[in-house]
């Protein structure tokens, strides 16, 4: 059975002052099975993120519905983990109080949830920041402990939007490399949103790509890389010629979409 | 000099203190030189001399205590009111379309205006000078902190959902402390224009306090009295800011570096 059903879900923006209705997603369909890793990539603006946003309970669907476990998803909730693009740690609290934050809504008891949260700290590498305030971080630093926050709510699936779009680039392959870590270990139903090819490739088990706006899945391409996967999965011939395929692709709908 | 150029933290001080002594330098000049009649105008001396007669012979110490109590327990009635109306007014958009209208009018009525309204409903007494400086205080109050805790990052809240958070929790527990540094920056700032409220209120119909000793003082037309009272009050402010300032980064290590 599906972990994740996504039936038929579109989202169409209200119009604003007289300008038309804009449709940001055309009816989407996808099922996720259990501790399935799915990459969704498509080009800026494509609704890849809307998505994101409507399994989560950010965003409601103007049509379809969205089911986990079977049952229907409305609002956001904390058996659905998501990391954002923008840093959205808690300024107020350090990393390990940021990292227990969830576990407070649960009525975990204080001991508990700060030895979780240490564990967590661990396990992304920051055992020696606990006590940091988000703004001592860097940006990678702030990213893992947004991961280990949502991740220490031991959700039943995990949203990624865009989470490594504003680091660097050595720093983003490091974080690639940690996040395939943990899912190795955790093994844990993830959904990842990004434009970029190569890490599509080298975290997921299977690429959604997504056409230009409106969205619409426009290819689904399973990922046949053994695990687990160093780095230098990167340079093989199965993974250039994956990434050659996926450069296509998206290629063909930036184009579109400029045109 | 260049734009934005940073100073160092002596020179700052230097800087600072410097204007003041050009600042009691050119009243001596005027003064001591005979520029401004001593009828119109005490030089430094007279007013060092006059406030030493205050403090020691007629008991204006006990003027300053009034003082800063009325001026603190009016704006802690003001706070009292101000901070749970802010709050729903910043976290609840309905509660702010109801109130914030109307704040805003409340706002312009200026607090020395309704100080013969208080005389008649309060008398003379303290109640009258606390509800001055909390109809002073309280308007802009309910305003500023409504607007602070509302203007939180979305994707704060968004998080604080998406990790099982209710609604209640996210008012107490992410926009409450995501507003809380620049609420006790409101405070400072508030706290500073009560301080004017309170001469006001004091000059008419007081038998105490510093805004008192001013209006008796120009009876007796002592300018060195009214000058040395001003300058009272301007270091009364400058210490509370500061204190105000020290406890908030004490309090809030985690805002600003």
């Amino acid at each position: 059975m599906s972990k994740l059903v996504i039936e038929n879900v579109g989202k169409v923006f209200p119009a604003q002052r007289g300008a038309e209705p804009t449709r940001a997603l055309m009816p989407t369909s996808l099922n996720v099975a259990d501790n399935d890793f799915i990459t969704i990539l498509g080009p800026s603006g494509c609704g890849k993120s809307t998505l994101l946003r409507i399994i989560g309970g950010l965003e409601t669907a103007s049509e379809g519905r969205v089911l986990l476990d079977g049952s229907a998803v409305s609002g956001p909730g904390a058996d659905r983990g998501f990391v954002f693009q923008s840093y959205t740690l808690f300024p107020w609290l350090t990393v390990q109080q940021n990292i227990a934050f969830g576990l407070r809504e649960k009525g975990v008891s204080e001991a508990e949830r700060l030895k979780v949260a240490r564990d967590w700290a661990v396990r992304v590498g920051l055992g020696q920041f606990v006590d940091h305030f988000p703004k001592q971080l860097s940006g990678g630093m702030q990213q893992r402990t947004a991961i280990a926050r949502a991740l220490a709510n031991d959700p039943k699936i995990l949203l990624l939007d865009e989470p490594f779009g504003a680091l660097d680039n050595q720093t983003r392959a490091l974080m690639q490399e940690m996040l395939l870590g943990i899912w190795e270990r955790e093994q844990k139903t993830v959904l990842f949103v990004t434009h970029d090819i190569e890490e599509a490739i080298f975290v997921g088990s299977r690429v959604v790509v997504m056409s230009k706006r409106p969205g619409r899945i426009k290819a689904d391409i399973p990922v046949d890389l053994p695990h687990p996967r160093p780095y230098t999965i990167k340079t093989t011939p199965e993974f250039v010629a994956l990434k050659e395929r996926l450069v296509e692709e998206i290629r063909a709908e930036v184009i579109a979409a400029d045109h | 000099m260049r734009p934005l150029q940073p100073v160092s933290a002596s020179a700052r001080i230097g800087y600072g203190l410097a204007f003041f002594a050009l600042f009691v330098a050119l009243w001596s000049v005027a003064t001591f030189g005979g520029y401004v009649q001593r009828l119109f105008l005490a030089d430094p001396l007279t007013m060092v001399g006059e406030g030493y007669n205050l403090m020691v012979r007629y008991g204006f110490g006990f003027d300053i205590m009034m003082t800063i109590w009325r001026v603190v327990g009016g704006f802690i009635l003001a706070v009292l009111v101000a901070l749970p109306i802010g709050i729903l007014m910043g976290a609840y958009k309905p509660i702010e379309a109801f109130l914030e209208p109307f704040v805003s009018f409340a706002r312009y009525l200026p607090a020395s205006a309704f100080i013969p309204l208080l005389i008649l409903w309060a008398g003379i007494g303290e109640t009258q000078k606390l509800l001055v400086i909390f109809i002073g205080s309280v308007f802009q109050l309910i305003l500023m902190i409504a607007v602070s805790v509302g203007s939180i990052r979305r994707d704060l809240v968004d998080a604080a959902y998406t990790l099982g958070a209710t609604d209640s929790s996210v008012v107490r527990r992410v926009m409450l402390p995501n507003a809380a540094p620049e609420i006790a920056e409101i405070f400072r700032l508030v706290l500073g224009w009560a301080w004017t409220y309170v001469i006001v209120a004091e000059l008419i119909g007081s038998s105490s306090g510093i805004g008192h000793m001013i209006t008796d003082s120009q009876a007796l037309l002592n300018t060195g009295q009214i000058i040395f009272g001003i300058i009272v009050i301007g270091l009364i402010g400058l210490v509370s800011d500061f204190l105000f300032k020290a406890v908030n980064q004490r309090l809030f290590p985690w805002a600003r570096a």
